[in-house]
């Protein structure tokens, strides 16, 4: 077993090797805190690296371990969390120039159940400022620089939880949290190769994590493993009386075979390899799933609706920022001035979009009803090159309908798993949308696609230093 | 444009180039917002209530 083998293990093969006593957490700790200061800064995927906290944790890990204490799965296992996630450790910037001192002096919900249940925190992960929320038009949208793809250097990680799908594809760390606005993990799970889930709207406080729109914004796993995105989901999941949103459910995996419908049109207008790799995955879903029909997405202004939204509680999240004037300090020229754009969003535009919502998302509801899962490409294409407008690139592949604004207006979840390579050795991916509450059948069906398959397990080709362009 | 130059209140050194920049964003913003209601089968009507407590279906 290589220092690599570890590194890239996902969470129940390091829980097997620390039970076995091949490696403590201690040792697993501080090989993640060496790749950390090794590969983070070449990937702009960290903002601070909170090596005190860390060894604190892993050495009680390991000391209970030995009194025959193991508070469950995640015992042990090193992690990091976007830094949108209050900590009273060190600052929580937001991503941000204007936040990058800012603390708090609590541990967010997430963050106090993963340290319940024995997990050592190792680092807070870069980000997009404001969790993209004034409209960034390129890679370079963080004080910490364009997040880059461990795949290929000169590629995006996707955003808005840019550091966290580095950190997991890189193996920088045992598995990350990440949050979802409309498309900030199932993007960069994407664009990295790793598994990103987006649990239902309310089944994760979101007490001490940054509001950029009260009602679309949920925090989620980004791993290597579907098994392991359900493994944390489980800890992190469950009522809040510090978040009135959030709600116990059950997590009960169906026991018969899981109904998929595959989106109508799903691959028009998409790379190639996204559709070549789709269809594979199909055939592969075939053989242990029922693939039961085609469901087309009900027509409906779904990208004004969550538009309009994000706009306008994103002006009221940050209307300090923006009646300051310190929007300015902001990285991307888009964003310097969109909080201007989104703070004069009419009242009676956003009562509109929440009207729109409750007929869409009825809509959406009776198009899923009966299936377990929507499957589609998660993107047309593959992510992004860093230094060029994200309307420019690959506008031969607009892609056809898209699943991420409407499952995020309806409050569903989704998962998304790596299904294969594209141009310039990067990584494809396919995405389920479930049912409201339906986490567990999603991760049963990538589970068990990733048991068929090998995706997850490839190892990006890391680089030390970025050679100049 | 006159919404844009309201901005300066906040910051008086926004360009007439960065207040261009905002009023376009906001023209595009209220052209998408044309499109909320541009279908007849999901028009709103009066009856149509928006929804002020979200919360995703609860399991049944």
């Amino acid at each position: 077993m290589t220092h690599d083998d570890l590194a890239f293990a996902d969470v129940v093969e390091l829980q097997r090797h620390l039970t076995a006593k091949r490696v403590s957490s201690v040792e697993l700790t501080e090989l993640y805190l060496g790749r950390l200061e090794t590969y983070g800064p070449v990937y702009n995927a960290v903002v601070t690296i909170l090596h005190d906290r860390a060894r604190r944790e892993a050495k009680r890990a390991d000391a209970e371990r030995a009194r025959g204490r193991v508070r469950g799965p995640l015992h042990g296992i090193p992690y990091g969390v976007k830094d949108l996630l209050a900590t009273p450790d060190a600052p929580t910037t937001w991503g941000a120039q204007p936040y990058r001192t800012q603390r708090f002096a609590f541990d967010a919900t997430v963050v106090k159940k993963l340290t319940a249940a024995g997990a050592v925190l190792l680092a807070k992960l870069a980000m997009v400022e404001l969790a993209g929320g004034f409209g960034y038009g390129d890679a370079d949208a963080s004080f910490t620089g364009p997040g880059r793809t461990p795949w290929n250097a000169k590629y995006w990680s996707g955003g808005s939880s840019s550091g966290s799908g580095i950190a997991v594809a890189a193996g920088l760390v045992g598995f990350a949290i990440g949050s979802e606005t409309s498309g900030s993990i199932l993007f960069p799970a994407t664009a990295c190769g790793i598994t990103g889930l987006r649990p239902t709207y309310g089944r994760v406080s979101r007490h001490g994590a940054m509001a950029l729109c009260w009602t679309l914004d949920k925090l989620g796993p980004m791993a290597r493993s579907a098994r392991d995105a359900e493994m944390v989901l489980a800890v992190i999941a469950g009522a809040d009386p510090n978040d009135p949103t959030a709600v116990d459910a059950p997590l009960d995996t169906p026991r018969r075979k899981l109904r998929i419908a595959v989106l109508k049109d799903a691959t028009k207008k998409s790379m190639p390899e996204v559709a070549a790799n789709f269809r594979a995955s199909l055939k592969a879903l075939a053989a242990f799933a029922d693939i039961a029909g085609e469901v087309a997405l009900p027509k409906g202004p779904w990208g004004p609706a969550v538009g309009t939204i994000v706009d306008a509680e994103g002006a009221a999240a940050f209307r300090d920022l923006v009646e300051s004037g310190k929007s300015r300090e902001l990285r991307n020229a888009d964003d310097k001035l969109g909080g201007y754009v989104a703070y004069a969003t009419p009242a009676v535009d956003y009562i509109d979009a929440l009207r729109q919502r409750a007929k869409l998302n009825a809509l959406l509801e009776k198009a899923i009803a009966g299936y377990d899962a929507i499957v589609s490409p998660t993107l047309p294409t593959v992510t992004y090159p860093v230094g060029i407008g994200f309307d420019k690139v690959y506008t031969k592949f607009p892609g056809g309908p898209s699943l991420i604004a409407p499952g995020n207006l309806a409050g569903l979840p989704a998962l998304a798993l790596p299904n294969g390579m594209g141009p310039n050795g990067l990584p494809t991916s396919l995405a389920f949308l479930g049912r409201a509450w339906g986490e567990a059948a999603l991760t049963a069906l990538g589970t068990r696609y990733q048991r068929e398959t090998a995706f997850h397990q490839q190892r990006p080709p890391l680089v030390k230093h970025l050679r100049a362009t | 444009m006159a919404i844009a130059a309201s901005m300066r209140r906040f910051d008086p050194n926004l360009s007439d180039t960065d207040l261009d920049t905002i009023a376009h964003g906001i023209d595009d913003n209220r052209r998408a917002v044309v499109r909320l209601n541009a279908r007849k089968a999901t028009a709103l009507k009066n009856a149509d209530e928006p929804v002020t407590r979200f919360a995703a279906p609860r399991p049944r």
